[in-house]
């Protein structure tokens, strides 16, 4: 049975500069782990790699996992691209690897910042075991300044502070449910932040006016694409005359609720 | 709300040097100029899509194009 108020933090941030925008952008979510006092691991740059990250979940038994990193639809990777989690061989998109490293998600929730993992890859956690999902069907993008640090990029920030959203309402001990929706209105609340910068900022250079005009459609996107699987939901058996028939005849397998930021 | 035609009116207004700037970044794997992102808003048709980036930029651009 996974620890209360654990969390394992997988952050990447070397190889390349996506990796390290992320890396720097996410450092909220860390610095709110610490403070409300939960028992934190991070595993960082070098340390976010496949050996470190599951002898870590298995030693540290955490009911939170998150992960920043590179993804598709079936593969999550950590640090220099290397594949950590995948969808199991045989489904849609599977990866050719005989374990798909899924099993040590067992009981825990899981959050990936990670493109497209949202596809095929959470419902797969979740099928295996994984108590939740929150992840994204996209390609999850975000305006970069690269005239400025990524800490001090305006545009960067206002992406990442939408996704840090969801972990730090987690934290404060909303239901999954209530964080993915507050997720969502702090993206509502910074797309009218970056349409009524438009509007007041006509003067701006057609540099920053750009970026501006990508914020918006960009952050709609990303809003659109987040989604949410929740607990397994088991079927039922079904009585069928005097015969009793294990409901996965009918179902087809497992049903997950999702939800959609659409 | 934004058009593409608008989006591409301002981007070509942009210094060429600051074209070649990153201006979007993603957790598929890449980083895209302003004069690549240019460059893929005026193409008229979606193309044959493989890579992240190409998924991506083929995503917004017929978002942009709805509008």
């Amino acid at each position: 049975m996974p620890k209360d108020d654990t969390i394992v933090l997988i952050r990447p941030g070397k190889y390349d500069d996506a990796l390290e925008y992320a890396y720097e952008l996410t450092d909220p979510v860390v610095v709110e782990a610490e403070r409300v006092g939960l028992d934190v691991t991070e595993l960082a740059l070098d340390d976010a790699n496949l050996f470190n990250i599951m002898s870590t979940l298995n030693e540290v038994d955490p009911n939170l996992v998150y992960g920043v990193g590179h993804g598709c639809a079936s593969v999550y990777t950590a640090e220099y691209l290397q594949d950590v989690f995948w969808t199991p061989p045989g489904c849609s998109g599977g990866h050719s690897h005989s374990d798909s490293n899924l099993s040590v998600l067992n009981g825990r929730y899981v959050h990936l910042l990670s493109c497209l993992c949202g596809l095929r890859l959470g419902q797969a956690m979740v099928n295996a075991g994984a108590s939740g999902f929150q992840g994204y069907s996209v390609t999850w993008s975000w305006v970069i300044d690269e005239k400025v640090a990524p800490t001090e990029d305006q545009f960067a920030t206002s992406f990442f502070t939408c996704d840090n959203k969801f972990m730090i309402k987690l934290f404060a001990g909303q239901t999954p449910e209530i964080a993915f929706k507050k997720m969502i209105e702090e993206y509502n609340e910074q797309i009218k932040y970056w349409e009524g910068w438009l509007k007041e900022n006509t003067d701006a250079t057609p540099y920053e006016r750009a970026r501006a005009m990508l914020c918006v459609e960009l952050l709609e996107i990303d809003r659109d694409g987040a989604v949410h699987f929740l607990e397994i939901i088991q079927p039922q058996p079904v009585q069928m005359g005097g015969l009793i028939l294990p409901a996965m005849m009918f179902a087809g397998g497992w049903a997950v609720k999702k939800i959609s930021g659409k | 709300m934004r058009t593409k035609k608008e989006l591409i009116r301002e981007l070509e207004k942009v210094p060429p040097d600051d074209l070649e700037r990153g201006i979007i970044q993603h957790l598929g794997g890449g980083k895209i100029t302003g004069k690549e992102l240019l460059e893929e808003l005026k193409k008229p048709e979606t193309e044959l899509n493989t890579t992240a980036t190409d998924v991506f930029l083929s995503t917004l651009r017929k978002k942009l194009e709805q509008k």
